[in-house]
């Protein structure tokens, strides 16, 4: 915002003092420096966003366990047990929605990284 | 038009930011130096100025004007990188303020220098005047702020500004004067 030189006065007299930022790469850096701030509040959201849906699905997860009765001892049981029903059982209830899960967050992880 | 700029900017549109860097940039600048009396330290003050103009411009009222919000944002980081870098600065050198019948002949004086004389002899003036009068002087006579602007930036009361205004001219007037003596008396 260039101001016309002042005929007199204070005004007159401080003209010449005026001073520019003579750096023609000045708005590209101010530029470059707000899209980092914008991608890292950007991720941040993202994070927040995922980490309520982690969260989530944890929760349902622990719900569908205990609502399901499996005893978690089947663990220790399976080795000297070889019923395969109380395999699938557990496959189905417990390995299968965690290893979705971790699938799923894999899929996040990548999609906040780029 | 600053008003839907910003309201694109708060809405993820970064492309109009340009706009205020490059209208206020110098602007600010000034300030900055003029507070800091260091080129790099100022350039480096708006910058972080304006990034961080960007990062709260939704919490901006938009009662005030963009420039006086974001020179409000300079004069803060430019206080706050003072008092982090400043060891114990002696108080302003004491300048005496010049009288009132005198400030047109000095005025005439300065007149008759050349562009370059007269950009040297402004700046050496403002640099052996205190922070806050080079500060005011800037604001007021270079930037064209109202006195309310002045005391939304600098959060001094406006009868507190006027007086200090009007004290920082004449003691500008009165550092012009104690260089320019001895050239007029060189030239009588």
């Amino acid at each position: 915002m260039e101001n016309a030189q002042p005929e007199k006065g204070t005004s007159y007299i401080l003209h010449n003092s005026r001073l520019e930022l003579n750096d023609p790469g000045f708005s590209k850096i101010v530029l470059q420096k707000i899209q980092q701030e914008r991608n890292r509040k950007i991720k941040i959201q993202l994070w927040i966003r995922y980490s309520l849906i982690m969260v989530s699905l944890l929760l349902v997860l622990l719900f569908v366990i205990l609502s399901s009765n499996i005893d978690l001892g089947q663990f220790s049981s399976l080795l000297s047990n070889e019923d395969s029903a109380q395999l699938q059982g557990l496959f189905g209830y417990f390995i299968l929605p965690l290893l979705l899960l971790l699938g799923f967050k894999r899929l996040l992880d990548t999609r906040i990284r780029n | 038009m600053e008003l839907f700029y910003i309201r694109q900017i708060i809405e993820g549109d970064i492309s109009h930011f340009p706009y205020f860097v490059e209208t206020y940039k110098d602007m600010a600048f000034a300030i900055a130096y003029r507070i800091t009396n260091n080129r790099e330290d100022a350039e480096e003050i708006v910058q972080d100025a304006f990034v961080k103009a960007y990062r709260s411009l939704a919490k901006f009222r938009q009662d005030s004007k963009f420039s006086t919000w974001l020179f409000r944002i300079v004069v803060n980081l430019a206080l706050t990188k003072i008092k982090r870098n400043e060891k114990k600065i002696a108080s302003d050198i004491e300048i005496s303020e010049l009288p009132d019948n005198m400030i047109e002949s000095v005025e005439a004086m300065y007149r008759g220098l050349s562009e370059t004389e007269q950009r040297t002899l402004i700046n050496t003036a403002l640099d052996e005047m205190g922070r806050e009068d080079r500060l005011l002087l800037t604001l007021y006579y270079l930037n064209e702020n109202s006195i309310d602007e002045i005391k939304d930036i600098t959060s001094i009361s406006p009868d507190n500004i006027k007086m200090k205004l009007h004290r920082a001219r004449k003691k500008m007037y009165g550092r012009l004067n104690k260089r320019l003596e001895p050239a007029i008396k060189e030239t009588v």
